[in-house]
């Protein structure tokens, strides 16, 4: 039986398990995993911190996941690769492969801040060990900081406010989400949410002075709680070590094949091909590592697959105001405001490169797919595909067979 | 697996498919109690481009997007290939209505995501728009 190796343990490592086993159900399967807790979904953290969610939710497959995949697993952290011999260090012992996979995410990016070490009570937000230690000192009270109004930063403060009222979020960056949205949009997403959180935008964060951070501008926030979001980095060692080829994430071909044999890496950790702006990147996503992972597993198992289409998208919910977006902000800007909701869609010869939408997202998945597979928009109207949108806008040849069951769009 | 199927060329946009959906989805054993001064919000939707209209409901994919995309397993494949919704477990991310390419989860008032789930959660067993359909324009069948 070939034998399959998945450094990881996350969503990357879950697509891979389902892309294996679809080809075969002969598959001698081992995850090595350094966090000691069986496959969960990391964006639950937050639904969990809010109590959104219950704690045992998280485990979001059922905590027997693994067993009923009949995947066995090695709650530890990979030493190191042997490339030659095939095999995986981790706490002295070796374990073969015929085939490999890295999917070992990123980590929570810290940079030297002076006086971070004398600040009692910091945390960073990515796992869930961290959310329950930073439950754990919510529940004493107090004023929290958050540094980094990214996805996380922004996702974990919706969480703490459930604990405390005051909540400050700081970013060098002049909007909240600078990553998922644009100007317009972000000054949008600040507006609505300025009166439940205290943003303090285009600050750059200087140093700890014990419990109070003091900014470039020279302001200061005193705290009793710290969260640092600021973005995260793919955790590349492993492969780097034994001369893979490794840009800023791990790179990759459309199989998820690394530069070298029998060894696949997929998620985080990877600069994947991006298909709007046609090069490579790294997206850390959700549905790019499960997506990525089922491509590398089916592969690893022996079937082509290729993966051609990754983008970046989002879709969340902040304080009740929804927020989705795909694909690049580039190119001719079309606009629409309706009631509450705002709308952007962006094209570039004859085709979406991208689009947000605060508020209702109904049928977004069209537009999404237009942009996935550079479907030509011809002549249609813009402000139509932003105002609403349904299956009358693929070619009617194209859809008549997709709803007749001859093609899958 | 059983699909619905859509043939286009037989339906007449009278949207009966989408009461009985509402219906067959309301739990309430009375289709006059069940809709009567009620705002539907069916699983199955009838469309037009302006010449032609047809059903559009969940095509329960072989490569689910939607299912790729789910923060919270709140949707999966059951035995038979349909696409379920746990919507005790979704969190309303609206992910999956990021990803559909047929516009066919959606999030609901209720604020979680909700799609046809071929009448196998409900009383009836089978689709009922197909059933009721009187044109033959939605099909339920193994291709
Ligand atoms: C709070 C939060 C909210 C998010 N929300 C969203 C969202 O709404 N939408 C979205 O698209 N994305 C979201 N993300 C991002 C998403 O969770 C990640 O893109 C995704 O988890 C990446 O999966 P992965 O499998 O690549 O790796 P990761 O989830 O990073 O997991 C990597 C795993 O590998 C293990 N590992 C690392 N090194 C080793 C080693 N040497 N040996 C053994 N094990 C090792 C780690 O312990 C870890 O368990 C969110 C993230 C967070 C933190
Ligand atoms: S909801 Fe959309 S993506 Fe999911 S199975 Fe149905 S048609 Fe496919
Ligand atoms: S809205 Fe619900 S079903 Fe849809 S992706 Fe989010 S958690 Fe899953």
């Amino acid at each position: 039986m070939k034998k399959y190796v998945l450094i990881g343990g996350s969503i990357a490592t879950e697509g891979a398990i389902e892309g294996i086993l679809s080809v075969t159900k002969n598959a001698d399967i081992t995850v090595i995993c350094g966090e000691k807790r069986p496959l969960y979904s990391r964006p639950l953290i937050s639904y969990a911190l809010e109590k959104k969610t219950t704690d045992d939710k998280i485990y979001f497959h059922g905590e027997d996941y693994y067993e009923k995949k009949g995947v066995k697993t090695v709650y530890a952290e990979a030493s190191a690769i042997d490339p030659v011999k095939q095999v995986v260090l981790a706490e002295g012992i070796a374990y073969p492969y015929d085939e490999l996979l890295v999917a070992t995410g990123s980590k929570p990016f810290v940079p030297p801040i002076k006086g971070l070490d004398g600040v009692t009570k910091k945390h960073t937000f990515y796992t869930m060990d961290d959310m329950l230690a930073l439950r754990a000192d919510l529940e004493q009270g107090g004023k929290v900081l958050i540094v980094g109004a990214g996805l996380i930063g922004m996702k974990c403060a919706e969480g703490v406010k459930e604990y405390v009222d005051e909540v400050v979020i700081a970013d060098m960056a002049p909007r909240p989400l600078p990553a998922a949205t644009t100007p317009e949009a972000g000054a949008i997403v600040e507006e609505r949410l300025s009166s439940i959180v205290d943003f303090r935008l285009s600050a750059a964060l200087d140093h700890f002075d014990g419990n109070k951070a003091v900014f470039g501008s020279g302001e200061e926030v005193e705290f009793d709680v710290l969260v640092l979001a600021l973005g995260v980095r793919p955790q590349v060692a492993l492969l780097k070590e034994i001369g893979a080829e490794v840009n800023r994430g791990i790179v990759v071909n459309e199989k998820m094949q690394t530069s070298l044999p029998h060894i696949y890496a997929a998620g985080d950790v990877v600069e994947s091909y991006e298909a709007v702006g046609e090069n490579k990147r790294l997206l850390q996503l959700f549905p790019s590592a499960y997506l990525g992972g089922k491509t590398a597993g089916r592969n690893m198992a022996g079937e082509e697959s290729v993966f051609l289409t990754d983008i970046p998208m989002n879709a969340t919910v902040l304080f009740g105001v929804r927020i989705t977006s795909a694909g690049l902000f580039v190119g001719e800007k079309t606009e629409v405001t309706l009631g509450e909701d705002y709308r952007a869609l962006y094209t570039e010869g004859g085709r979406i490169n991208g689009f947000i939408l605060i508020g209702d997202s109904a049928r977004a998945g069209i537009l999404t797919d237009f942009i996935r597979k550079k479907r030509p928009i011809g002549d249609m109207d813009k402000k139509e595909l932003l105002a609403g949108r349904d299956l009358s806008i693929y070619p009617a040849e194209e859809r008549k067979a997709a709803l007749g069951g001859k093609y899958e769009i | 697996m059983k699909r619905i199927y859509v043939r286009e060329e037989w339906c007449l946009g009278c949207r009966l498919c989408e009461y009985e959906c509402a219906y067959a989805n309301s739990g309430i054993g009375n289709i006059v109690l069940a809709l009567k001064d009620k705002e539907i919000d069916p699983n199955v939707k009838v469309q037009t481009d302006g010449k032609i209209t047809f059903a559009v409901s969940c095509r329960h994919c072989d490569e689910p997007l939607c299912i790729s995309a789910c923060i919270s397993g709140a949707l999966s494949k059951d035995e038979t290939g349909a696409v379920t919704v746990d919507r005790s477990k979704c969190v309303g991310c609206g992910s999956c209505v990021m990803v559909c390419p047929y516009g066919a989860v959606r999030i609901t008032k209720e604020g979680t995501a909700n799609k046809c789930q071929l009448c196998m959660n409900n009383t009836f067993g089978e689709p009922l728009c197909v059933k009721k359909c009187p044109n033959g324009a939605i099909v339920f069948e193994e291709k």
